[in-house]
């Protein structure tokens, strides 16, 4: 088999039900770790504007409050965020990324903790040639950590293999578009045909390209529909008028699904009848 | 069943679904009746149901994505990780730390090794040959250790000069050492772990450098004669703070050793399994680093006879040992 080239990862839960999640690959953390950075850099420079008010009541208190904040921010910024706000950070939620365990449980305490931690790993050569040189360690050059990505299957860093855990994709839950309604268009006769019939899952595809078409320019979406069109025709060696097809293909498409969806749709109900499905 | 028809019946179940979801992501686990949690686990299989009719039919890639997405959102939920309360902190910290460390005594002891064994030669080298200490600090840094223990009013405040203000402010400085030590101890304990991940050389090199250093100001100082004021001030904090930049180090060993001696396991899977142990004892070492630090900044520099200090630390070191060796065992 073919190693295949995507960013899908499938897990089987506990529950042997199969879920599908999309990898977030190295671009699109680095630019949540840009937003990050941002904002530990807003913090800090808040912290110390907030200092320098402080300062001249209680001098002590507020270098030592100081130190503890910037103790807070290097270490527990992400450990808090992640640990408590299932896997997201303020960067990873803009981004709409997040941490999740490899078996598709949500992201536990002790694996943000972990993560967390070894990311001073995952960032090494700089922070380790200038360890007296704080404010670098927050620089990301990620040597160890791109390098462990770009040899796992999940772009997992030092970290992430170590807690187990990997970044997915978060996308907004959209249930899609009501393709067109069939009834009123003219099926293809079988003289027209020879006989070939698309599977289920190419009429799915012509289906929901159908339901999405609003959202292309009429250009791009005559331009993707012709190409699938001249090659069904071909296929089934349309006999009808091959002109129409060439110009209007997103109705020859709608024809091939009225015809074989209805088909399809009309032997499923006479082989299970509706009142023996438990639905 | 045609796919029309089983759209229309299942999109209602679907938009009551996401509306549970909204409903239990937005509550407090403990407050969802019985009812609620029922109808949201019948309601996450018969997604999940769907999705696989979906799947196995062909119905389309969106209906099918659409429904991974609604079913993972359940998932997650339904296995989120149980909400800790102020028990589990005190758990962890008197149970399960001791325990975890009494289970990898091996690294332990190596990392304690690695620590304590320069520290103690580098110190008496020094002790007895004080012109060495020039090869491991800077002549500015000896003479501030010379100027810290010699003078009398640096470090404490004279007795005599004892008044409300003085007081304050001696709290004031002792704060701001406090958010030093956090944060300058802490960072190197923790540095010292994660560094463990390449083959534990990171942890090596950070143990051995902190141990010759700690060693070597030891012995300059008490080469000086200060011995009295010098030892009153670390015997207290040095108690957590040694041990726990230690038991770091062990944590490091421990995570780095598993590329190195997987055993049974894939050296990914050993990597995974004692990850979860040496990041528990990171996490237990930093508190006992801020335990430190706050003996640190407030016990260790006060104007007391040293004699008291010496009383306070060995206790100290007694009940470090104690915690270690004992806190969390089953009850004989």
């Amino acid at each position: 088999m073919a190693a295949e080239v995507s960013l899908n990862v499938r897990i089987e839960t506990p529950e042997n039900v199969r879920l599908a999640y999309q990898l977030a690959g190295p671009a699109l953390r680095s630019a949540a770790y840009a937003i990050d950075c941002l904002f530990r850099v807003l913090l800090i420079t808040a912290l110390l504007i907030g200092a320098c008010l402080m300062a001249a009541i209680l001098p002590g208190f507020t270098i030592g409050g100081i130190l503890l904040a910037l103790f807070f921010i290097e270490w527990l910024y992400y450990i808090v965020q992640e640990g408590f706000w299932n896997g997201y950070s303020m960067g990873k939620w803009l981004v709409g990324i997040r941490v999740i365990h490899t078996s598709g449980a949500p992201l536990t305490f002790w694996g943000a903790v972990l993560r967390n931690l070894l990311r001073v790993a995952d960032m090494l050569p700089i922070a380790m040639v200038f360890e007296d040189v704080a404010w670098l360690g927050i620089l990301p050059f990620y040597g160890p950590g791109l390098l462990a990505m770009s040899m796992t299957r999940k772009f997992q860093r030092l970290g992430d293999l170590a807690a187990g855990t990997m970044v997915v994709q978060v996308h907004p839950i959209v249930l899609p578009a009501q393709p067109m309604i069939l009834d009123h268009i003219a099926p293809i006769t079988r003289y027209e045909s020879n006989g070939f019939t698309p599977t289920q899952a190419q009429l799915s595809t012509i289906a929901e390209f159908l339901g999405r078409r609003s959202k292309l320019t009429y250009q791009r979406g005559h331009q993707l529909a012709s190409e699938l069109a001249d090659t069904l025709a071909e296929r089934m060696e349309f006999t009808g008028d091959r002109e129409q097809v060439r110009k209007f293909p997103m109705a020859f498409l709608a024809r091939v699904c009225a015809t074989f969806q209805t088909a399809r749709d009309e032997k499923a109900a006479v082989i299970t009848p509706a009142k023996a499905r438990l639905m | 069943m045609k796919r029309a028809t089983f759209l229309a019946q299942r999109k209602p179940a679907w938009q009551n679904f996401e509306k549970s979801l909204r409903r239990v992501e937005s509550v407090n686990q403990r407050r969802l009746s019985s009812e609620e949690v029922l109808a949201f686990s019948r309601q996450l299989r018969e997604v999940a149901h769907d999705l696989e009719q979906v799947r196995t039919r062909d119905w389309g890639l969106d209906l099918e994505e659409y429904l991974n997405r609604l079913l993972a959102r359940g998932h997650d939920y339904f296995h989120a990780p149980r909400a800790g309360t102020w028990h589990t902190i005190g758990q962890f910290l008197f149970m399960e730390f001791p325990r975890i460390f009494r289970t990898w005594w091996g690294y332990q002891l190596l990392a304690a090794l690695l620590f304590f064994g320069p520290l103690i030669i580098s110190w008496i080298l020094i002790q007895n040959e004080p012109a060495l200490a020039a090869r491991f600090m800077s002549q500015e840094a000896l003479d501030q250790y010379d100027m810290m223990y010699s003078s009398e009013d640096s470090a404490s405040l004279d007795e005599s000069a004892f008044s409300f203000d003085s007081w304050n402010d001696y709290g004031n400085e002792r704060a701001s050492m406090a958010g030093f030590y956090v944060q300058h101890n802490v960072g190197i304990a923790l540095q010292c772990f994660a560094r463990g991940i390449l083959l534990g050389i990171g942890t090596i090199y950070t143990l051995l450098f902190n141990g010759i250093t700690i060693g070597a100001t030891a012995g300059y100082v008490l080469s000086l004669g200060h011995a009295d004021r010098f030892l009153g001030f670390v015997v207290s904090h040095g108690s957590f703070e040694l041990t726990a930049i230690a038991i770091a180090g062990g944590a490091g060993l421990l995570v780095g050793d598993a590329a190195l001696h997987p055993g049974q396991l894939s050296r990914w899977s050993a990597l995974r399994l004692r990850g979860r142990d040496a990041g528990q004892l990171a996490v237990g070492a930093a508190f006992m680093l801020v335990v430190a630090a706050l003996i640190e900044a407030f016990w260790s520099p006060a104007p007391i006879p040293s004699e008291y200090k010496f009383l306070v630390g060995g206790f100290l070191w007694f009940s470090v040992a104690m915690y270690l060796g004992w806190s969390g065992r089953e009850r004989a």
